[in-house]
């Protein structure tokens, strides 16, 4: 694509490409492509006089390569273009903005007066309508007030009047439309970013990892225990017990087998099940996403239903000021502008707007919520509940120390519980086999097949003597192995907060490999911050022993713990917290904690935790640090200070709009303008981030 | 004056008249709807070149305004420099 470069200075070039101008389609193509790459910070695209300006990073040279030999055909190219571009949304309010001033434009300097009346009177009737339905379904509604405004401005003949206020209302429900949409598109694409990988099976049988977006209809999938079932489909093979209250609310799960359809976002509890695709999301999943946030009762939050309440019940005060100033100034002018001064619109888009926001920067900072009032529980929230693995720690467990016993060796007792113990998918296990492999330990088969009891440990032959390694009681109790005399001091000595692995030969202790799952680097802080944000109780609950929950929790300044807490104890503790009238919310990653993730006021997940969890959970945090936790907190003060001040700011203007309406000092037409101002506004700085800096780096939204 | 308007009312009947008779199917007619047709995309024409306008303002000003950045940063640049300049002679002094 050639250009020519009509204007550069500093950072920003402004291109102009050598074609009267360009379709819609071509400047999505060109807009999405370029705001993708590294180089480039904004890019604006003005596709009715084929020009493009960027501002970018660094060197010009390789972008303005990349333009040049950029094909908008070309069908790769137009692939990184959204289901729902953006930016022609943006295009469109434009133009709809312009089109509606023009109008208006020819309307009052073109047109003579009769007809002038006459297009006053249709552009008013819908107004007057809506107005009287309500008040016909006894719904007193902002409608009713503004139909009045304009009926009692063409019933005075002031048609200049009733124009202005139909104008001025029209523009700013599409300006609000405008804003409340890009807030909505914001949040959609920041959602759609974090795009879920799928394990496809191809014909040959082989399977791999593929994004969601690359499956068509009929493709085989492949989902295990634990995972998210990710599109609609059918059961090809396999039997699972799938968990849909994601979809039904029904949290018993049921059983699929051949044959059975399969939904989207269902969890499969047990089992594994082959699916072919029936209904790819490529079309629908951002669709999927707006309906979701848009219809998810939870978006709304308590302040801001409170909010609307407050003011509905202002409505009829509105009304009967405007039929009190005019009794007493007899004066229509001076009524009308009472009535054009309405409390609700504020709160009604600002309110969500805030919120839409609040969840787009969550986005931006790796933290999905599903919705605006769990910010509200959060920022209320004074208890945050703990679980201990994967949550405070990184649950990769790693091997702090080997004792070896019996004039052992301890590398060698090493080498050998990593040969045994490399067979077996268990936490413990890796741990092993990951300290041999970074000591730069080599093991040579040693043994013969290895035996492995559940739950218990490993055992097999070496070199004709029975080898077994596992928990304590598999070793001392199951296999009855005993302690030389000589080393009974160093086994009492064992550093009681770690977990031991046992390792035996012929019925004697070799040598205790002690593991521990080390807590995540920063804890202690993010605990403090936690406590200087205002929780008041921090809490750590785990399945774990004792000793080991202790010293985890006093690595991280927790002081509540409580230990060997089965799941459903977890949820009850829960319980008792919130019948305590304390605010909770639950951070956890298991599955086992998913009962207590759903009791709590507010569950979090974390995503590298169990799928179930994750679907169960109210918000996600992806960060492997718990920074996030604080962002978040701090982010829900200040969205339910926003709230409030939007509150107080909408109803202060309009009062004031109102006030100069009952003195005279302000018109029918200047209070319509001043109070469709003051709403933009709001909805305008709700807009903004909550917190200052930029911490992390700004997400592009492009999909993916 | 009575006469006048006697005039006038029968003028406004013959107007009402052929309103109601030619009028209407006048309007109605192949003729006037290709000019309807030619009016409208007349509309549509000016509306997109006033667009394009909007389009061409708002590129304009976007550059004027960058261009102010540069020759603010300048400005201060050129103070800065001064004011150190000045600091450094009464340093010296």
């Amino acid at each position: 694509m050639k250009y020519r470069i009509i204007h550069h200075c500093r950072n920003r070039i402004h291109l102009d490409i050598p074609r009267r101008r360009l379709t819609e389609e071509e400047a999505d193509v060109l807009y999405y492509c370029l705001l993708e790459r590294e180089d480039t910070e904004q890019v604006q695209v003005f596709a009715r006089t084929a020009q493009v300006a960027v501002r970018y990073r660094g060197n010009p040279e390789a972008l303005l390569s990349f333009i040049d030999t950029m094909d908008l055909q070309d069908p790769a190219l137009k692939e990184k273009v959204p289901e729902i571009s953006a930016r022609a949304t943006n295009d469109s309010f434009k133009e709809e903005i312009v089109t509606m001033c023009l109008k208006r434009f020819c309307k009052r300097f073109f047109l003579p007066a009769p007809l002038r009346i006459a297009f006053t009177i249709y552009d008013g009737a819908p107004f007057i309508w809506h107005g009287l339905k309500d008040i016909l379904h006894r719904n007193f509604s902002a409608e009713i007030v503004h139909a009045s405004a304009i009926a009692a401005s063409l019933l005075t003949r002031d048609f200049s009047t009733a124009g202005s206020i139909i104008f001025l209302t029209e523009v700013g429900e599409v300006l609000e439309e405008w804003t409340y949409k890009k807030s909505l598109g914001d949040l959609a694409a920041s959602l759609a970013l974090n795009v879920s990988k799928v394990w496809k099976v191809e014909e040959d049988g082989s399977t791999h990892q593929v994004g969601i977006s690359q499956i068509q209809e009929g493709d085989l999938l492949h989902v295990s225990l634990g995972s998210m079932i990710p599109l609609d489909g059918t059961v090809v093979r396999g039997e699972a017990m799938v968990n849909q209250a994601a979809m039904t609310g029904e949290s018993i799960p049921v059983r699929k087998y051949v044959d059975t359809t399969v939904f989207a976002g269902t969890v499969i509890e047990e089992g594994e099940l082959f699916i072919e695709v029936r209904n790819t999301s490529g079309q629908t999943r951002y669709d999927k996403i707006v309906h979701m946030i848009e219809e998810s009762e939870s978006l709304k939050s308590v302040v801001q239903s409170r909010a609307e309440q407050t003011v509905s019940k202002l409505i009829p005060y509105t009304f009967g000021t405007a039929v009190l100033t005019f009794l007493l100034t007899r004066n229509v002018s001076k009524a009308a502008s009472v009535l054009m001064v309405d409390f609700s619109c504020a709160i009604e888009v600002a309110m969500p707007i805030a919120t839409l926001s609040a969840m787009r920067e969550a986005g931006k900072h790796r933290i999905t919520v599903k919705g605006g009032k769990f910010l509200e529980e959060i920022a209320a929230a004074d208890t945050v509940v703990f679980d201990k693995t994967g949550t405070l720690t990184n649950a990769t467990p790693v091997v702090v120390d080997v004792t070896a016993m019996n004039g052992c060796d301890a590398t060698e007792m090493l080498t050998l519980a990593a040969c045994l113990e490399e067979h077996f998918p268990h936490s413990l296990a890796n741990a092993v086999v990951r300290c041999a492999k970074e000591r730069g330990l080599d093991h040579e088969q040693l043994h013969s097949r290895a035996e492995y009891i559940v739950a218990h440990g490993i055992s097999s032959t070496v070199k004709g003597e029975k080898c077994i390694i596992g928990s304590r009681h598999f070793v001392f109790e199951d296999e009855a192995c005993v302690i030389r005399p000589e080393d009974q001091e160093a086994f009492d000595n064992l550093a009681s907060e770690y977990s031991h692995l046992y390792l035996a030969i012929s019925g004697v202790l070799c040598a205790v490999v002690s593991i521990a799952d080390p807590i995540k680097e920063g804890t202690a802080e993010v605990i403090a911050r936690l406590k200087a944000a205002g929780i008041e109780h921090v809490v750590m609950v785990t399945g774990d022993g004792e000793k080991t929950a202790r010293s985890i929790a006093a690595r991280a300044g927790i002081t509540e713990v409580y230990a060997e807490v089965l799941p459903e104890d977890k949820a009850r503790y829960v319980e008792e917290q919130k019948a305590a009238g304390r605010k909770v919310i639950m951070i956890g990653d298991g599955i086992n904690d998913s009962p207590a993730l759903s009791a709590a006021d507010v569950g979090i997940a974390m995503k590298e935790g169990a799928e179930i969890a994750r679907e169960i959970a109210d918000i996600t945090l992806s960060g492997s640090d718990l920074d996030q936790l604080v962002d978040l907190k701090n982010m829900s003060t200040s969205l339910m200070k926003r709230m409030r001040s939007t509150e107080v700011m909408g109803i202060g203007l309009n009062a004031a709009v109102l006030f100069g309406g009952i003195l005279g000092l302000v018109m029918p037409g200047t209070a319509a303008l001043l109070h469709n101002a003051s709403t933009i506004l709001l909805c305008l700085r709700n807009m903004n981030d909550l917190l200052p800096g930029e911490s992390h780096p700004e997400l592009v939204t492009v999909n993916d | 004056m009575a006469k006048m308007n006697g005039v006038s009312n029968l003028g406004k009947y013959a107007v009402g008249f052929l309103l109601g008779s030619v009028g209407l199917s006048a309007l109605k007619s192949g003729i006037a709807q290709k000019a309807y047709r030619y009016l409208f995309a007349g509309a549509f024409i000016a509306k997109d070149s006033v667009m394009e306008t909007v389009e061409k303002v708002q590129a304009t000003t976007l550059n004027i305004a960058e261009d102010a950045k540069v020759l603010t940063e300048k400005y201060y640049e050129s103070k800065d420099k001064q004011y150190e300049a000045d600091l450094a002679q009464a340093e010296e002094e």
